[in-house]
């Protein structure tokens, strides 16, 4: 070794190579008793029990996995009651807003999630130190070999018992195949052992806040070069803002809109029913329009055949039958105020239905009413 | 015979201590007594209780066979030594032969299918499959691929003691793969027959699975309790130690677990579809007093046994292995009563003294049957030919 390797690297340890894994293992045992207690071992796979000859400890990565998977099981079951029942409370076929049941498996996924990246990151990062741009193994001249057939014991060179002159005899023994001093470059500021060390982070951060504000920048003041016509920059009427752009016109003062004359008996439905007169003519179109409004606005409650038996769960009020005495006798008029204001639990359909369909449906009613309590008459 | 291996100590036959001989003998006799005082009060009562004592009977015996077909299907090297335990516990399946008699018996008082009402267009549908003839040729032919999967895996396993060379292993290596998938198809089907049939409107079609499950978590947790005793009382070579046992309480710990997933998929679905077909049967677990009984079944078959495996070190602490595992017994007992009781009884409380004799009955099978199997052969397959290289295993 010339004097400017000397002063460019540093010893940092000193490998033992072995061509079998009994063999390693008994080398562990002896540096162990010869009073080195900072080993590792390498192998191109896990050796198990190694762990337990080189007096690692039981590791602790399983309660950063406990801790992360906790988090992570809070962190679901929160945002769930948040979301589901107190941000956007959605009733889902009937069940509780805070369904436990039904949030087990999104909990269940996140902390698998959760546990498992963490594990693996903290792995990684933080028990093996990795990513490297480089390790003092990697320099060795074995290193081919200890990733296909080999297995090295590695002493570190911070070890108290650590002789850099005398570490390859201590090192030696019958089983051994090599031995050899690990070396690396000495830290500069331009060499760096790990990738995630601070000049390393404040790079990163200094590029993210350099080229994130450039962008900025240049938008604000270089000007905006749009990829298509954005909605945003298209004409259009403002929809409830009021004046001439206004989507919102109101009608002018004395006039109707086409189709929408206005109830006369609004809260007087037996005047209605008295006054009020169907004049459409019953044609089979008419009644075909009467029965799609029908179908449409009244059978989910009334039913197909308006006896009240509806498609709507039992969750929802019971709608009651069209063919009680009384709606049978009540003029096309009264039903069309019922239509028009409402009744009870029903709603309005004066703006959903036209007067014209509504008119219509009254018809098909009638239709319906019939075919249950048809008339002497209409029997062959 | 390959000696050397191990010690003569370890090649004899299992001799029953005298102290478990009165045991099997006190619990037996407690059994008969308190079923005695009770037999008169209620029959349909007696007869839930003998199906749920005959399931659990059969549960932990094709449990144990199961363990044994998957150590051969797999080829498993650390569980050879467990072998014979798993192998004599498997004698249940045929022991609980017997035990099936009641249900045989009073096959009409138990299923409502046997006299559907009238115009009951749903059982009329499924009377192809639920009617009494097909139900014992059923029957029959479960327990004819049980027995036959026993006699070739554990009577051939205990044959090969006196031989040498790998040809039994050679043929139970070829046969479990396909006796594993009988047994699959064996149990699911036994699990709608006598237990989901007995709500016979209501099914799912998990349930199958669900008792599978419950099966091996069973028959692991079996084998666990024996092998930890076993090993304590020094009946096993000191070869065997906590890597061996590592695996049998992760593989506990790993079924356990799977058994909660199963058992919550099916709640789930149901829970959430909420038909009324469907959850008449969660309804009847839920009321009379049997809601707390599934509470208590989630804590006893989940939370404690997996709070309690969940370390490194408590799968290789065979005192802590001792209790989780009789613990498990416990919840799955627990488990086939809940999954049986409350479709025979809709009403009364969950728990009398009319029950009492279920422990004392089941510990006084499985001894009887432990010494009936475990006398017959060396507590460790002497001849496999797998047994050095597992003797060494290490994790």
């Amino acid at each position: 070794m010339s004097e400017g390797e000397q002063e460019r690297f540093e010893i940092v340890g000193a490998i033992a190579v072995y061509g079998a894994p009994d063999e390693l293992a008994e080398g562990v045992v002896k540096a162990r008793e010869a009073g080195f207690t900072r080993l590792d071992a390498v192998s191109p796979y896990p050796l198990h029990g190694i762990d337990r000859l080189l007096g690692k400890g039981p590791s602790r990565l399983g309660y950063i996995a406990a801790a992360a998977g906790l988090t992570a099981t809070i962190l679901a079951k929160t945002a769930q009651w948040w979301v589901s029942a107190v941000d956007y409370p959605l009733n889902i076929g009937g069940n509780p807003l805070f369904a436990l049941p039904a949030f087990v498996p999104v909990t269940f996924e996140l902390m698998v999630l959760f546990a498992s990246l963490t594990t693996v990151i903290a792995m990684l990062a933080v028990f093996n130190g990795l990513p490297r741009y480089r390790s003092a193994l990697l320099r060795s001249t074995f290193i081919r070999q200890l990733t296909c057939n080999r297995y090295a014991l590695v002493v570190d060179a911070g070890d108290k018992r650590f002789r850099a002159d005398t570490i390859l005899e201590d090192l030696s023994g019958p089983d051994v195949e090599a031995v050899e001093l690990l070396r690396r470059e000495k830290p500069s500021l331009y060499y760096r052992e790990r990738i995630l060390s601070v000049p390393f982070l404040v790079l990163i951060l200094a590029v993210a806040i350099f080229s994130s504000t450039a962008t900025r920048l240049a938008f604000r003041y270089g000007g905006e070069l749009p990829l298509y016509n954005f909605m945003k920059h298209q004409t259009r009427l403002a929809a409830q803002a009021p004046g001439q752009s206004s989507a919102l016109i109101r009608p002018v003062e004395g006039t109707v809109a086409r189709g929408f004359l206005p109830y006369a008996y609004k809260g007087r439905p037996d005047e209605a029913g008295t006054n009020l007169v169907n004049t459409l003519p019953i044609t089979a179109a008419n009644l075909a329009r009467g029965r799609g409004r029908y179908t449409v606005f009244c059978q989910p409650c009334h039913g197909r055949l308006a006896d009240g038996r509806g498609t709507l769960t039992a969750a929802f009020p019971k709608a009651p039958t069209l063919h009680s005495k009384k709606v049978r006798e009540w003029s096309d008029g009264r039903i069309f105020a019922v239509l028009t204001e409402g009744q009870n639990l029903m709603p309005n359909w004066e703006a959903q239905v036209s007067r014209d369909d509504r008119w219509l449906t009254i018809h098909y009613l009638r239709v319906l009413q019939r075919s249950q309590h048809a008339p002497e008459q209409d029997l062959p | 015979m390959t000696s050397g291996i191990l010690s003569r100590t370890y090649t004899k036959p299992f001799s029953m201590p005298r102290r478990l001989e009165f045991l099997g003998i006190g619990a037996g006799a407690a059994a008969v007594l308190l079923l005695a005082t009770g037999i008169w009060a209620d029959w349909t009562r007696v007869l839930g209780n003998s199906l749920v004592l005959f399931i659990f009977i059969l549960t932990l015996g094709l449990g144990s066979l199961f363990l044994v077909t998957l150590e051969y299907t797999v080829n498993a090297t650390w569980s050879v030594p467990f072998r014979r335990i798993s192998e004599n516990l498997a004698a249940l399946v045929p022991a609980s032969l017997i035990l099936a008699l009641p249900m045989l018996l009073g096959v009409e008082r138990l299923f409502e299918w046997m006299h559907p009402s009238p115009g009951d267009a749903v059982l009329a549908g499924k009377s192809g499959y639920l009617n009494l003839p097909f139900f014992m040729i059923r029957f029959a032919l479960f327990f004819t691929a049980w027995i036959v999967g026993y006699r070739i895996l554990v009577v051939g396993s205990r044959r090969q003691d006196q031989t040498t060379g790998s040809g039994f292993s050679l043929t139970a290596s070829r046969f479990s793969p396909v006796f594993m998938i009988l047994l699959v198809i064996t149990i699911t089907f036994a699990a709608f027959d006598w237990i989901m049939s007995l709500v016979p409107h209501w099914y799912s079609s998990i349930f199958g699975i669900y008792l599978l499950v419950s099966c091996m978590v069973a028959g692991v947790a079996l084998t666990t309790f024996v092998a930890v005793l076993l090993k304590l009382k020094r009946y096993l070579p000191s070869e065997i130690d906590s890597d061996h046992f590592y695996n049998l309480g992760a593989l506990l710990f790993a079924l356990n677990t799977a058994w909660a997933y199963i058992a919550f998929a099916q709640f789930l679905l149901i829970w959430y579809a909420n038909l009324p077909g469907e959850t008449i049967w969660y309804a009847a677990r839920a009321h009379n007093g049997w809601g707390i009984v599934s509470w208590l079944l989630i804590l006893a078959h989940f939370s404690v046994p997996f709070v309690a495996l969940l370390n490194r070190s408590a799968k290789t602490d065979l005192k802590r292995l001792r209790w989780v595992s009789l613990w498990v017994l416990g919840a799955h007992g627990l488990d086939m009563y809940w999954l049986i009781t409350p479709s025979i009884r809709t009403s009364g409380s969950p728990f009398t003294w009319q029950e009492l004799w279920l422990p004392f009955a089941a510990a006084a099978v499985v001894l009887v049957t432990w010494r009936w199997a475990a006398t017959r052969a060396a507590l460790i397959p002497v001849s496999d030919p797998k047994l050095e290289s597992s003797l060494h295993f290490h994790l």
